[in-house]
């Protein structure tokens, strides 16, 4: 305690001797009492947000007034919260992959149209990176009739026979000839020559009669020699008919009998009696 | 004075050791709080371990060892007291009614002798200085810091400091023999 109070007897001389000032009593000990200021003990005991610097390993012997009871720390350890910010991004991105997949799939299903709109799409797409390949396929896309998106699937090797007579039975419109020969590699007249052919025979069928049948010729389009290449027909038609020798349609086609073998009932001299006419006083069959 | 303690003390404390922040509190709480008491703030205590809360969860940031982390110390309990002299200039005091402090009654004698004390304490001839002297004066005697210490933390120049110390030193010395004349 005495070598406290010549330390602090020390420290007050120099503070008095670097001011130039003389030492006398009444002020010396007015800063003596003020330097004691700065030495009393703290009252308190430090505040749990302190004790949790300290830890438990703090020495009671630092806070005099510290009470035993304060040295275990209250605050509970801090632990930090899991992150599922990677997992609930991948989550929300695999939903609105599904939700939009289901959307597309419905309007697909609701509308025919959608499937030649994205058909045409996705051949876009593909022909702006290989124009060749477009160059081939666009151009049946674009010219296609929403009701015939599946005209361009059809094989491009079938006979011109066969192809404007499936056309114009199938759907009903003269437009799919011509569009089936357009997609066999025909140019624009080839196009336009199959739309002709095809309108011929379905307005043959609808208003004549049926002429005699040639059994050898008598085939079921529009042609009438199915084995036969219009003559408005394109080199390619030709091309392609040479190509497919090998797969002509079989002759073998079913007719229709011939005229002298069928009764014509009412006609007098095609030797079929007619049923005889009941009598008139008969009962009338009940109905 | 405080007792200095070696710099390993700091370093430990920035690596997480727990007894070496119980040394530093315990080397340097007795003279922030009376450094906050005699500034005149009410709860100088509680001050005080804001002062130090303050400080541990700086400590990374503390440099020039244990004379650096004095400084930086009272630094934040300056800062502390400069916060609290805003705060009540914005806010009134308010005070609740104290029977015992009521000045229409007649004190005894006994509390008459105590308050005479009371004006005669170190507190009442401080409180007759300038601000700025009195700043000094508990820096320079209760903080025990150099003159570049409390140069740093007032942000003047060490001769500035030392002319308030001086003219300070001058005025207590006035007041005290003023007082010793009287009685």
């Amino acid at each position: 305690m005495n070598h406290a109070v010549s330390h602090n007897d020390d420290d007050v001389r120099h503070l008095l001797e670097d001011a130039g000032l003389e030492q006398t009593s009444p002020l010396e000990a007015s800063l003596m009492a003020l330097r004691a200021a700065g030495h009393e003990p703290m009252q308190t005991a430090p505040s749990p947000e302190l004790l949790a610097f300290m830890g438990p390993a703090a020495d009671p012997s630092c806070e005099p007034s510290a009470e035993p009871s304060a040295t275990p720390s209250p605050v509970a350890p801090v632990v930090p919260l899991r992150r599922r910010r990677t997992m609930r991004g991948a989550a929300l991105g695999l939903a609105v992959v599904a939700a939009t997949g289901l959307g597309v799939s419905g309007v697909a299903a609701a509308s025919p149209g959608f499937r030649a709109a994205a058909g045409t799409a996705v051949e876009q797409v593909v022909g702006f990176f290989d124009p060749s390949e477009a160059g081939r396929q666009a151009v049946p896309s674009t010219e296609a009739n929403p009701g015939d998106a599946d005209a361009p699937e059809q094989p491009a090797f079938g006979t011109s026979g066969n192809r404007t007579d499936s056309g114009p039975a199938g759907h009903g419109t003269a437009g799919a000839g011509g569009e089936s020969e357009d997609n066999a590699g025909g140019s624009r007249s080839a196009g336009e020559t199959g739309r002709d052919v095809s309108g011929s025979g379905s307005g043959r069928s609808d208003s004549q009669p049926a002429p005699a049948p040639q059994p050898e010729r008598a085939g079921n389009g529009a042609l009438q020699d199915p084995g036969s290449i219009p003559a408005e027909a394109g080199d390619t038609a030709k091309k392609l008919v040479e190509d497919a020798g090998g797969t002509q349609p079989s002759d073998v086609v079913p007719s229709l009998p011939a005229d002298d073998v069928l009764p014509a009932p009412g006609k007098p001299d095609s030797g079929v009696k007619d049923l005889p006419a009941p009598p008139k006083d008969a009962p009338a069959p009940s109905q | 004075m405080s007792p200095a303690l070696p710099d390993d003390v700091v370093t430990a404390a920035q690596s997480g050791d727990a007894a070496a922040f119980s040394r530093i509190y315990a080397a340097l709480a007795p003279g922030v709080n009376g450094y906050l008491k005699v500034r005149g703030l009410e709860d100088h205590e509680g001050a005080a371990q804001e002062v130090f809360l303050t400080v541990f969860s700086r400590i990374g940031s503390v440099h020039g060892g244990f004379q650096g982390l004095r400084t930086f110390t009272f630094s934040v309990a300056h800062a502390r007291y400069v916060d609290d002299v805003r705060r009540r200039a914005r806010q009134p005091h308010v005070s609740g009614y104290d029977p015992d402090t009521d000045v229409r009654a007649v004190d005894s004698a006994e509390t008459a002798a105590l308050e005479s004390l009371e004006a005669t304490g170190v507190g009442q001839q401080l409180k007759q200085l300038k601000p700025e002297q009195q700043e000094v004066l508990l820096l320079r005697v209760v903080a025990d810091l150099s003159l570049e210490q409390v140069a740093e933390i007032m942000g003047r120049t060490t001769g500035s400091i030392k002319q308030l110390q001086r003219r300070a030193l001058l005025r207590l010395k006035s007041i005290v023999e003023r007082e010793e004349a009287l009685v």
